[in-house]
């Protein structure tokens, strides 16, 4: 079977139902949920069960302040749950091979102005989700 | 009577929508839409009824 690779250059990130796609040059979905302990005694190593939903979202953004983009977005949106919607190739249907993540988000931890002299502007947010992130494979 | 609100998009792309389209509280029905209008995204155009719709 052919090895199947996946470009990371064309993501799709729309938050609050801006797509801010151009101005992102990193996206990481960190999914994950808390480990609860239920380890006993006659244990013999630690037992963990699920427990709820502790997913992030860390996003790398080149900071700029034109409407619709991400300072004025983030900015309008700070202290707000917002939904965030990712999908791995933008322009390209929802699918098995292009599935959609969405999650709420919460807009916090804003650098809106960030850098040394000569720097370019931009700013690394880890999103903490407010819900699961749910992957979606149909339209 | 309930109110449809409309909204022009100002800027950028806003519920695949780029400047100058409108867009419905449908569209936007899972957005901050206060949010997107302080952000200077979107602004308000239109208030129409169910009833203006159906004469139109």
């Amino acid at each position: 079977m052919a090895l199947t690779t996946q470009l990371n250059n064309n993501v799709s990130v729309t938050i609050n139902s801006v797509d801010l796609s151009d101005q992102v040059t990193s996206v990481t979905i960190n999914q994950q949920f808390d480990e609860l302990e239920t380890t006993s005694m006659g244990a013999t190593a630690h037992t963990f069960v699920k427990g709820l939903e502790s997913s992030t979202i860390t996003l790398d953004f080149l900071n700029s302040y034109a409407a619709s983009e991400v300072a004025a977005t983030l900015q309008a949106a700070y202290g707000t749950n917002v939904q965030c919607v990712i999908l791995p190739v933008k322009g390209t249907a929802v699918s098995a091979t292009n599935p959609q993540y969405t999650a709420t988000i919460l807009v916090n931890n804003l650098t809106p102005v960030n850098g040394a002299v000569g720097d370019l502007s931009t700013q690394s947010i880890t999103f903490t989700c407010t819900s699961t992130v749910a992957v979606s494979t149909t339209a | 009577m309930e109110l449809i609100m409309n909204y022009e998009v100002l800027a950028g792309i806003v519920g695949g929508k780029t400047a100058g389209q409108t867009l419905t509280d449908e569209d936007l029905a899972t957005a901050n839409i206060e949010a997107l209008i302080s952000g200077g995204s979107i602004k308000p155009i239109t208030a129409k009824t169910k009833k203006d719709e159906a004469a139109e």
